[in-house]
C-alpha cells in the first residue's frame, strides 16, 4: 500500500520543495494551503504522516491539531510540526498534545527533513 | 639780782617774753626797794611811782596789786581788758565786788576763791596756776607777795592770756600723739634716720616685722649696717642720695630680709627737721605681693596679647562710645580696614545698615546690665563693599570695681557656612520641588514602612500619599515579588551589594497590578538609615516591548518562510537532484546559498535576542540526547559552510564516543554552532580547531579551542555584550552580527551552566562552558 503524506503549509515553496523529493510510486503526497483544507483532507484520506505548519490563514495549525485530536482516527494520527516559529510557548502547546516532534524549517536541511519523513513512514 | 628760777613750769621756760617781764618786774621791785631806801623825798617817790605806772601800763599782762587787807591798790588797763571789768565796779574800788564779778567768768570759781583765801593766809607764798574760763580762754595766774624790808605789805597778781599758746600746745601734743599712733600702727614700714650721721633713730613695728630684724638691731645702727641695700657701698651711696634729695621715690626697690628673702618695696623718703635736727623719714611699703600680682597681670596681659593677636578668630575691643579700641590681625583681615582706620570708626560703621539699630540697642542692654552676653549672626560690610556674615559674641569687660571698661567682641566668619547653608536651603527647596513635580513615584522607606510618598503615587497606584504613610511597603507589592523585594531592601540597608534597579509589579488600589521599575538608594532620614525608592511606571514600556517582540517574532517568522525556500531549493540544486550542473553553476548557486545562510543566521539571532530582551527567554526543552552526535553534526555543517578556509575542525581525542544527557538540542546546537563559527572566522587558514569535553561531578565542561587571532586584552570584558565585535576582527571579516556570544551566554545560563574564555592575542582563544548533568529546574 502506498503511503500517504499530507503537507499542510501555506507556503508554496515549502510544499513544492518537499513534495518533489518523494518517489511517486512509494508515496502519495497531498497538500493543503491552510488548516481547514488540511483538516478536511486528513479526515478524508487518513494520511500516514501529516507535516503541519502552525502559522496559516483561515485556520492555523494549532486549531487544526486540536480538532484533529477530537476525531477517533485523528487522536492517533502521526504528526510532525513544521514551523518557522521558535516561540517555545506556542510550540509547547503542540508538544503537549502529543505530536512526535517539531522542527524549525529554516534550520533544517531539506535532505534531513526528507530522511526524517521517510523514517517515519518506515521507508 | 635775784631771778626767780624755782618754778619749773614748761611754759615759763619756753617763753622768753615772760622771763623778760619777770626780770623787769623783779628788777623794778628791787629797783623800787633799793631806790626806796635811797629816796628821801616824796617827789622822788612820785617819780618812781609814775615810772612804775608807765611800765605797768605798757605791760602785756594784767597786773593787780592788793594790800595786806585785800584792798586794791593798783591795776593796769590790761587787767581791766583781760577781766572785762565794767567801769562802775572799778570806781568803787571794791575788790570783793571785782572778785565776785571776776569769778563768774571761770569754770571753777570756788577753786579760784579758795586759792585766794589760801594765799591771804600765807602771804609769803608765791603761786602760779592756770585759770580756765567758760568762754574757752585760759589765763596763767602768777601771784607774788610784795615785800618791803622783809615784810609782806601786799600781793601782786599777774594774769597772762595763754589761750592761743595753750591751744597751740594742745595741738602740738595732739599732733605728736597722732604721729606716734600712726607710727606705731602703720601698715607700712617707717624708718627715721639722722640725716647727718645716718643713724637709725626710730623704726616702727611694721618694718621690724617686714625685714625680720629686731628693734635693737635697728636702733643706733647706721643704714648701711643693716644691709638694707645690696651692699655697704650701695647703702652709703643710697644714703647720700637720700640726704641730698629732699624727696626720693623708688617705685620698685629690691631688698633682702634678714633671712635673705627677696622682697620688692616701694620706697619714699623725705627730709625734714625734728627738734632742729634734720631727719630722713623713709616710708617702705612691701609690694612683693603687689609686685607679683603686677607681674602676673603683666604676664597675663602678655599672654592675652599673644592670644589676642594670634587668634585665627577676629577679636576686637570696642569702647563704651562704640569706637574700636583695638583689633587683632584676624579682624583686620576680616573687614579689610587697618587698625588705625578702625579706631576712627564705630562698630555701626561696618555693620549692615538694616542691623545697626538692633546692635546699638543690644550694646545698651549690655551696658545697663540687662544682659551679660550678646550672641547673634550678623552682616558686616567690608572695606571693599562686600557683605560678609559673622557669628559674634559680645561681652562687657569690667574692672575690679565692676565698672564697665570696654566691649569684647569675638567674630567668627561664617560667610562660607552661610553660603553653604543658603545653597543647601535652595537645593533642598529645589529637591522638594523636584520630588513633588516628579512623574515618578518617590518613596522613603524606613523600618519597612513608608515614611514619605510624593504626589505621583496617586496617579500610579491610586493611593494618596496620606493613605500609604506608615503602611508596610509589602502591602503594595504583588505576591511573587514580595520576597525578593524584601530581601533587597534588607541588603540595601545593610549596605550589601544588591541591584540598585530592578522590576517588579505593584498592586494598585483597584487591585490591578502595574509593572514598575524601582531604583533604590540608601539615605539618611531623621538621623537613621532609610531607603529611597524611585518607582517608574514601565507598563507602557513593557507593552511596547511586548509589541516589539511580537513584531520581531512575526517579522522573523515571515522572513523565515522565504529563507527556507531558498535554502531548500538551493540544497536541491547543489545536490544535483534536478539535473547535472556545471561546476561553475554549482559554485554560483553555492554563493546564493551561503548568503541565504547568513541571512537565516541573522534572523535567528534577532529572534533570539528579542526573546532574551522581552524576558521570554528560552524555555529550555531538555530532552535526552547524545551530545557527541550533535557536535559532530555541527562540525559537519560548519565544514559545508566554510570549505575554503582549510581548517581542521575535530573532536578532541579525550572525547567519549557517546554522552547522553538532557539538554535542549536546538539551543545547544546553536551554542556549538556559534562558537565554532567564531573560531573559524577568527583563525587563519591552515590552523586547527578542537572541540572537547570534561566530565565533572555533576556537570560537563565543554571547550572550543582555536589558534587564531585571539581577543584583545582591553576588550575582554565586552565579549559577551550585544553587538560587540573585537577590533582585531572587524577589518578582517564583515560577517557577523555581534549577537552570537550574547545569545550563547544566555542559552548556557538558561541551562544553569556557566561560560568563560581564555585568550591571548595572536595565539588563540578557548571558550569553556558547562552544562549541568542532572535535570535541574531552571528559572527563566
Amino acid at each position: 500500500m502506498k503511503k500517504v503524506l499530507l503537507i499542510v503549509d501555506d507556503e508554496e515553496i515549502v510544499r513544492k520543495a518537499l513534495s518533489s523529493q518523494f518517489d511517486q510510486e512509494e508515496i502519495e503526497v497531498l497538500t493543503a494551503n491552510d488548516g481547514q483544507e488540511g483538516l478536511k483532507i486528513a479526515l478524508e484520506r487518513h494520511p500516514n504522516l501529516i507535516l503541519l505548519d502552525l502559522v496559516m490563514p483561515i485556520m492555523d495549525g494549532m486549531t487544526m491539531l486540536n480538532k484533529l485530536r477530537q476525531n477517533e482516527w485523528g487522536k492517533k494520527a502521526e504528526i510532525i510540526i513544521l514551523t518557522n516559529l521558535s516561540n517555545a510557548e506556542k510550540v509547547a502547546g503542540a508538544v503537549e498534545l502529543g505530536t512526535y516532534e517539531y522542527l524549525v524549517k529554516v534550520n533544517w536541511n531539506v535532505s534531513d527533513v526528507v530522511n526524517k519523513i521517510k523514517d517515519k513512514l518506515d521507508l | 639780782m635775784k631771778i626767780d628760777s624755782k618754778t619749773n613750769n614748761r611754759s615759763d621756760r619756753a617763753l622768753d617774753r615772760s622771763d623778760l617781764r619777770r626780770a623787769t618786774f623783779h628788777l623794778l621791785k628791787d629797783l623800787n626797794e633799793e631806790r626806796a631806801s635811797l629816796i628821801s623825798t616824796e617827789e622822788e617817790l612820785k617819780k618812781e611811782a609814775s615810772l612804775l605806772n608807765s611800765i605797768a601800763a605798757a605791760n602785756l599782762d594784767g597786773i593787780l596789786v592788793i594790800d595786806r587787807q585785800g584792798k586794791v591798790i593798783f591795776f593796769n588797763q590790761r587787767f581791766i581788758d583781760l577781766w572785762k571789768i565794767p567801769k562802775k565796779l572799778l570806781i568803787f574800788k571794791d575788790d570783793r565786788k571785782i572778785l565776785a564779778y571776776a569769778v563768774t567768768q571761770l569754770f571753777k570759781p570756788k577753786k579760784f576763791i579758795a586759792k585766794v583765801n589760801y594765799l591771804y593766809k600765807h602771804p609769803a607764798l608765791i603761786s602760779s596756776d592756770q585759770l580756765d574760763f567758760k568762754d574757752g580762754r585760759i589765763f596763767n595766774r602768777k601771784s607774788i607777795p610784795q615785800m618791803i624790808d622783809g615784810k609782806v605789805v601786799g600781793r601782786v597778781w599777774r594774769f597772762t592770756d595763754i589761750t592761743e599758746y595753750q591751744n597751740f600746745q594742745d595741738k602740738l601734743v595732739y599732733s605728736e600723739q597722732k604721729y606716734r599712733r600712726l607710727f606705731e600702727a602703720a601698715k607700712d614700714g617707717i624708718l627715721i634716720l639722722d640725716a647727718k650721721t645716718g643713724e637709725i633713730r626710730e623704726v616702727n613695728p611694721y618694718l621690724i616685722d617686714m625685714l625680720g630684724y629686731t628693734h635693737k638691731e635697728f636702733l643706733k645702727k647706721k643704714l648701711w649696717q643693716i644691709g638694707l641695700f645690696k651692699d655697704i657701698i650701695d647703702s652709703k651711696k643710697a644714703f647720700e642720695v637720700l640726704r641730698r634729695k629732699k624727696y626720693v621715690h623708688y617705685e620698685n626697690l629690691p631688698l633682702r630680709t634678714k633671712s635673705g628673702k627677696a622682697i620688692s618695696v616701694e620706697f619714699v623718703s623725705n627730709v625734714y627737721p625734728i627738734d632742729h635736727v634734720e631727719v630722713i623719714q623713709c616710708n617702705i611699703r612691701d609690694i612683693t605681693a603687689r609686685h607679683d600680682a603686677e607681674m602676673k597681670v603683666i604676664n597675663n596681659e602678655a599672654r592675652f596679647r599673644a592670644i589676642f593677636e594670634n587668634s585665627p578668630i577676629a577679636i576686637v575691643l570696642v569702647g563704651l562710645d562704640n569706637h574700636f579700641i583695638s583689633a587683632n590681625r584676624a579682624a583686620i583681615k576680616l573687614w579689610g580696614y587697618s587698625e588705625a582706620e578702625l579706631k576712627k570708626m564705630t562698630f555701626a560703621d561696618i555693620t549692615h545698615p538694616a542691623e545697626v539699630k538692633r546692635d546699638v540697642t543690644q550694646a545698651k542692654r549690655l551696658l545697663s546690665g540687662q544682659i551679660d552676653v550678646y550672641n547673634i549672626d550678623k552682616r558686616y560690610i567690608r572695606k571693599n563693599k562686600k557683605i560678609i556674615y559673622g557669628r559674634i559674641n559680645v561681652t562687657l569687660a569690667k574692672d575690679s570695681e565692676h565698672r564697665p571698661q570696654y566691649f569684647l567682641t569675638i567674630i567668627e566668619d561664617i560667610t562660607e557656612n552661610y553660603q553653604w547653608e543658603k545653597m543647601i536651603k535652595e537645593s533642598e527647596k529645589k529637591y522638594s520641588t523636584l520630588v513633588e513635580q516628579s512623574s515618578d513615584g518617590v518613596l522613603i522607606i524606613q523600618d519597612g514602612l513608608i515614611k514619605f510618598a510624593n504626589k505621583a503615587i496617586q496617579e500610579m497606584a491610586g493611593y494618596s500619599p496620606k493613605e500609604v504613610i506608615n503602611q508596610s511597603m509589602l502591602k503594595f507589592i504583588a505576591g511573587k515579588y514580595k520576597k525578593v523585594v524584601a530581601e533587597r531592601y534588607g541588603r540595601r540597608l545593610d549596605n550589601l551589594p544588591t541591584p540598585s534597579s530592578y522590576e517588579f509589579e505593584l498592586v494598585k488600589k483597584s487591585g490591578q497590578t502595574l509593572f514598575t521599575e524601582i531604583n533604590s538608594s540608601l539615605m539618611d532620614f531623621n538621623g537613621r538609615p532609610a531607603v529611597m525608592a524611585i518607582i517608574h511606571d514601565i507598563s507602557r514600556a513593557k507593552q511596547i516591548d511586548k509589541i516589539k517582540s511580537e513584531f520581531i517574532s512575526v517579522a522573523s517568522h515571515q522572513l523565515r518562510g522565504p529563507l527556507t525556500g531558498i535554502k531548500w531549493f538551493g540544497q536541491l540544486l547543489i545536490g544535483q537532484k534536478v539535473g547535472k550542473l556545471s561546476e561553475k553553476q554549482v559554485d554560483y548557486i553555492q554563493q546564493i546559498y551561503n548568503s541565504n545562510e547568513r541571512m537565516i543566521r541573522l534572523v535567528n539571532d534577532l529572534l533570539s535576542v528579542s526573546h532574551i530582551e522581552t524576558g521570554q527567554k528560552f524555555n529550555i526543552e531538555k530532552k535526552s540526547g547524545d551530545i557527541i552526535i550533535l557536535i559532530k553534526n555541527v562540525i559537519k555543517d560548519q565544514k559545508i559552510n566554510f570549505p575554503a578556509k582549510n581548517l581542521s575542525i575535530s573532536l578532541d581525542k579525550s572525547c567519549p564516543n557517546k554522552l547522553i544527557f538532557s539538554f535542549d538540542q536546538d539551543k545547544i546546537y546553536q551554542v556549538f554552532s556559534n562558537l565554532i563559527n567564531n573560531s573559524i572566522k577568527y583563525s587563519a587558514a591552515g590552523t586547527k580547531i578542537i572541540i572537547g569535553l570534561d566530565r565533572l561531578v555533576d556537570k560537563v565542561q565543554f571547550f572550543v579551542k582555536d589558534f587564531g587571532f585571539g581577543i584583545p586584552q582591553h576588550q575582554k570584558n565586552r565579549v559577551f555584550q550585544k553587538f560587540f565585535r573585537a577590533d582585531n576582527i572587524a577589518s578582517i571579516s564583515t560577517d557577523g552580527t555581534g549577537l552570537g556570544l550574547y545569545i550563547v551566554k544566555n542559552i548556557v545560563e538558561a541551562h544553569g551552566g556557566e561560560i568563560w574564555f581564555e585568550s591571548k592575542q595572536n595565539k588563540g582563544t578557548t571558550f569553556y562552558f558547562t552544562l549541568p548533568l542532572k535535570n535541574k529546574k531552571v528559572s527563566a
